[in-house]
């Protein structure tokens, strides 16, 4: 199986938000097929944690040349996903696709992930970490995405990698040349060492990457600590562990002193 | 992005512990889902009712649920939005009404119990036989929206004996736009007679240049098949737009998209301004002018008509030939070789030997919009002059590949006309009509009936209105739904006794909401078919549950507003809910009850032995209105019922039943009835003045300012929200994004509202000055995205101020704003159109 790659055109885009009412209603698809609970009963509430991709919505600029700007907030499926990497009970995996793949049954709801990830994308809920799966078991039978798959307008589409760079590229193009302002395919190349590139790329004008959210320098320094941890082995987990078991008590110590002088001087 | 907190350092510490107390488990695969998951999908054709618009579509149906709903690819242009992909939302709504009900409390108390079919069905047929022995049939009006029983409801009700199928359309497309449009291509008497609706003609975005969006919004409003497809695909191949609007929509685009933050109300003033530009730069191509319109006829001064015509024959049609001036002198059109005269005034000698100067129409054109200049339009609509020069000039870059948006539920202001009719005008000039990136012809599969009735003799009320009232003289006479509540307070011209409710919310939906449910009061009797609550229903006697479209099968269907003639079928996914029904067996059940046995047994009988396919099978051999090659390819009947959607060709075409055969851009019908109209003293007889010449919305009479905490009000639709909002009310899957656009909020100029003291998520109390007593309450929400005089609110979200319905529904809130609710009963002079922004609005903040 070739590496699939997803994209979004912000070009042909509509907001019409046909893609993040399919998200919702795929997984709830898939709770009556893998959880046996029922669409009817799903329904009934808004299951947040299952809509994976969301609308980050905020208003740019000072009537009257202002906008308003809809962020898509949504799993990159990083080419070196950190929430895989930090997962301390493997929990997230990478299918053959690229998809990288939070799997409900062994996650212990750390928040690892969450705090791995530059893009603020996993969600804790009930104890467990949730996030977009890039629809793999759609796709592992021949199927799209459910967001693409639902996209009026082809602002939206997937496939193999090289096809869909290929697509993205062009349009990429054309706009640049029909609107006389550079156009970027944010992703697709490196966007930096922490992510490297994207599975799911947007296709953007250069000078709005900042407007739309989209994060040319993704980082968690914490994280490249936490790596260090991990392949140091348990002897130098365990180091750490102590350490910040160590670091909690001092900081309590601290912080025990700092209220009784905030006391003091109330008094 | 930022350093290392030492939070950051303790979750690390804790959770990288964790992990080492726990070992390093082996790697978890996700779960893998094989072909046998997905083969146990069952697909089912139908056409998404979340709006009115019927989007193909297929419904997945697992484990006898609804659980997907997506585009039927079937046709070029297949695709839903987001209504669709939550339409599990309605169907599986908790709150949804599934046993008859039958009234307790007082009519709009909202106060029933439930009720069996047949006790429900006897209280509504008893009434209605009793009506129809009564000889008074026509005092039962049918009034349809969403109704589960298309293709034969109608005839049902013809049948029974009422004239009088009230459509809801005089508050969306049904008045202005006709007229406006038949105006300069024809397609209506312009007198009583429905014309070309917003299923006329569609935008063929997909190629065009440039294009002003005005009074609607593609990608936010309806049709997504196949008009927000259509957008999308457009500004993929590098269209251009500008959004000429008091509001920037996202739906347009939000990079490298002009805004035109209009002046609500003041589009005609705007448009006169754009029509000022291209004719003073004659930012027209003059051989098109001189092919397809009237641009050269020969005007008399006096009477505004062509100075003289006679008759002739074209392709078999009689025609109106007119005089027209070229190098050489004076003669007909129809015998003219040379280049006409496109500008200037002529002398014409007349039949009684004396001669006259006559100015071309384009000429008469030229000089009645002299005045309203980019400069005056600017100041009316608050734009920027160089902004509208800037559009007028684009359109002739791009022309004939570009539009201006014709509107949609554009029933707004008092001359709601006026603009339809500059649109069309200026469409026309720009030779945009039938041309690949312009306007084009929608194709439709003409279907047999699928049952055939007696035409009902009488004439309903608004054709009695068209011809008596004065007021009314243009209504249409198959959307006239206001004027049927005006019938129903004055018993004018005759009594209403029923109002029968087909899935239609007409206090919700139209103007005057409090005139209205007093109405309704007035009835002897109430019936409601509708699988949800909305304002209506609270007035219903009786209330019978509907099954939604995934519930149902339905009569073909082979009109879309698509330049592709299309054919599809809505079959039933799954049976419908508790003690719903589908609306041919509720029409059948009353049929029965009502209808004389013969009857019921000549109309109804073989559906009742054989089902739907009885109906299926005429309409089908019916079919015609597509050409041979189109019907040479026509998928049998059967595979249509499998759920093949078949689409013919695209045609760069445009209709005109003009009586000159030409685009009238000077629209000669309409002299002869605005001509009309004066000679009578018509006091509404300028809303059709048929020169370019500014008139103007009620609300801008006598240019009263505003007050400081007064507000001209708008909507428009969110691309979650639709009309009065049965189906995507109370739709959890699709509340949280509502949620995140505030959508519930009604939104104001951050500056404005500043300078008012209020900010974000203030509550205020908004009211009609008007109408004074009937308040809504509803959040603010401030905004750089919206003109300073506006107060903008998504239409069918909230529930506005008669809300009680709202109790009946657990996940929608009481409150917000439905202008409807808080506008006078008025109607837009001569077309009885429905002015709903016609207004002003103030705002006063709750402590």
């Amino acid at each position: 199986m070739s590496v699939n790659m997803k994209c979004y055109d912000t070009t042909p885009c509509i907001r019409c938000f046909a893609c993040m009412v399919g998200c919702s209603a795929e997984n709830r698809l898939r709770l009556q097929r893998d959880e046996r609970i029922g669409m009817e009963k799903s329904v009934q509430s808004k299951l947040g944690h299952q809509s994976h991709l969301t609308p980050k919505r905020r208003e740019l600029g000072v009537f009257p040349d202002a906008r308003q700007v809809t962020a898509f907030h949504h799993c990159n499926h990083c080419e070196k996903a950190p929430c895989l990497d930090i997962c301390p009970v493997n929990a997230i995996t990478r299918r053959t696709g690229g998809e990288v793949v939070i799997s409900q049954d062994p996650c212990i709801g750390c928040s690892s992930c969450v705090d791995a990830c530059p893009f603020d994308v996993p969600v804790v809920t009930d104890g467990k970490a949730y996030k977009c799966h890039g629809c793999y078991d759609r796709i592992e039978n021949g199927l799209k995405p459910s967001c693409v798959n639902v996209c009026p307008t082809d602002a939206m589409f997937s496939g193999a990698k090289e096809e869909v760079l290929k697509e993205a590229n062009k349009r990429a193009a054309l706009y640049t040349q029909t609107t006389g302002k550079e156009h970027v395919v944010y992703g697709a190349d490196k966007v930096n060492n922490y992510v490297g590139t994207l599975h799911w790329v947007t296709i953007i004008p250069k000078e709005d990457l900042e407007a739309y959210q989209l994060d040319t320098a993704p980082s968690r320094p914490a994280m490249q600590f936490r790596e260090v941890a991990k392949s140091a082995g348990v002897v130098g987990a365990a180091a750490i562990a102590v350490g910040s078991v160590g670091h909690l008590i001092y900081w309590l110590g601290k912080r025990k002193e700092k209220i009784m002088q905030e006391e003091q001087k109330n008094v | 992005m930022g350093k290392t907190t030492r939070r950051e350092f303790l979750k690390g510490g804790v959770a990288t512990a964790a992990g080492t107390a726990l070992g390093i488990p082996n790697t978890a695969e996700a779960k893998t889902v094989t072909s046998a998951d997905f083969a146990l999908e069952k697909k089912v054709s139908v056409l998404c009712r979340m709006c009115a618009q019927k989007c193909p579509a297929v419904a997945t149906v697992l484990e006898g649920r609804v659980a997907r709903l997506e585009p039927n690819m079937g046709t070029p242009y297949g695709a839903v939005c987001g209504r669709a992909a939550g339409a599990m939302g309605a169907l599986y709504d908790p709150d949804r009404i599934t046993t008859p009900l039958i009234r307790t409390g007082r009519r709009g108390e909202g106060i029933f119990r439930k009720a069996t079919w047949s006790e429900a069905l006897d209280m509504v047929a008893y009434k209605l036989k009793k009506i129809r022995e009564e000889g008074d049939a026509k005092s039962v009006a049918y009034l349809p929206r969403f109704s589960a029983a298309g293709g034969v409801d109608k005839g049902f009700f013809h049948l029974y004996g009422t004239p009088n199928i009230v459509g809801y359309g005089d508050t969306c497309f049904g008045s202005s736009l006709p007229v406006g449009y038949g105006a300069v291509m024809g397609g209506t008497k312009l007198s009583a007679v429905s014309g070309p609706g917003t299923s006329a003609v569609s935008t063929d975005h997909e190629f065009a240049k440039y294009g002003v969006l005005i009074q609607r919004n593609v990608g936010g409003a309806l049709v997504c098949h196949p008009w927000g497809k259509t957008f999308g695909l457009g500004k993929k191949n590098g269209m251009e737009i500008v959004v000429v609007d008091p509001r920037k929509p996202s739906e347009a685009g939000e990079s490298l998209v002009d805004w035109a933050p209009i002046k609500p109300g003041t589009d005609e003033a705007f448009l006169l301004g754009l029509l000022n530009e291209i004719l003073t730069n004659k930012y027209y191509d003059e051989k098109h002018l001189r092919s397809k319109t009237n641009a050269d006829m020969l005007i008399h001064p006096d009477t505004g008509l062509p100075v003289k015509t006679q008759a002739i024959m074209k392709k078999g049609k009689e025609l109106e030939d007119y005089l027209i001036a070229t190098a050489s002198g004076i003669g007909f059109k129809s015998e003219e070789q040379g280049e006409t005269k496109l500008l200037g005034a002529y002398s014409v000698s007349l039949d009684d030997g004396s001669s006259i100067q006559c100015k071309t129409a384009l000429q008469t054109m030229v000089d009645a919009n002299k005045k309203y200049t980019a400069t005056w339009a600017a100041e009316v609509s608050t734009l920027e002059e160089a902004q509208i020069k800037k559009i007028a000039k684009k359109l002739n870059d791009a022309k004939p590949a570009c539009f201006i948006e014709r509107g949609y539920r554009s029933e707004r202001y008092a001359n709601s006309l006026r603009e339809k009719l500059l649109i069309t005008q200026i469409n026309a000039i720009l030779g945009v009509y039938g041309k690949k990136g312009g306007v084009i012809q929608n194709g439709k599969v003409k279907l047999g009936k699928a049952i055939k009735v007696p035409k009902v003799k009488e004439p309903n009320i608004a054709k009695w209105m068209a011809k008596y009232d004065e007021n009314k003289p243009l209504i249409n006479v198959k959307f006239y739904r206001r004027a049927w509540v005006e019938a129903v307070l004055t018993q004018k011209p005759y009594k209403q006794r029923v109002g029968f409710f087909w899935g239609q919310n007409i206090i919700g939906g139209s103007t005057g909401s409090t005139e209205i449910a007093k109405a309704l009061q007035r009835l002897e009797m109430m019936v409601c078919v509708s699988p949800h609550w909305n304002e209506t229903v609270m007035y219903a006697d009786v209330v019978l549950p509907d099954a939604t479209f995934m519930e149902r099968d339905e009569c073909l269907n082979g009109k879309w507003k698509s330049p592709l003639a299309t054919l599809g079928v809505n079959r039933k996914a799954v049976e419908p809910l508790g003690e719903s029904k589908d609306g041919y067996w509720i029409l059948n059940e009353l049929a029965r009850r009502i209808l004389t046995p013969e009857e019921h047994e000549e109309y109804f009988g073989e559906y009742e032995k054989r089902g739907m396919i009885t109906f299926w099978e005429k309409q089908y051999a019916g079919i015609h209105g597509i050409t041979a090659k189109e019907q040479a390819s026509l998928p049998s009947l059967q595979e249509v019922l499998d759920g093949r959607v078949w689409a013919g060709e695209k045609h760069y075409k445009i209709k005109c039943k003009t009586k000159t055969g030409k685009w009238e851009i000077y629209p000669t019908a309409l002299v002869k009835k605005y001509r009309a109209l004066k000679d009578t003293g018509n006091k509404g007889a300028e809303y059709i003045n048929p020169l370019p010449l500014f008139v103007g919305p009620f609300v801008l009479k006598g240019n009263k300012e505003l007050a400081n905490n007064e507000f001209l009000p708008i909507t428009g639709f969110h691309p979650l929200g639709t009309f009065t909002g049965q189906q995507t009310k109370n739709n959890l899957l699709l509340k949280s994004i509502l949620e995140e656009h505030h959508a519930d909020h009604v939104f104001i100029n951050r500056a404005k509202g500043e300078s008012l003291g209020l900010k974000d998520g203030d509550k205020v109390e908004i009211f009609n000055p008007r109408l004074p007593k009937i308040v809504s309450v509803a959040k603010v929400k401030l905004s750089e995205t919206v003109q300073q005089n506006t107060l903008f609110a998504y239409y069918g979200v909230t529930a506005g101020a008669l809300d009680n319905y709202s109790a009946h529904l657990r996940n929608q809130e009481r409150g917000g704003f439905n202008p409807n609710h808080l506008t006078e009963f008025l109607f837009s002079p001569l077309t009885a159109g429905n002015p709903v922004q016609d207004c002003t609005v103030k705002i006063r903040r709750i402590s």
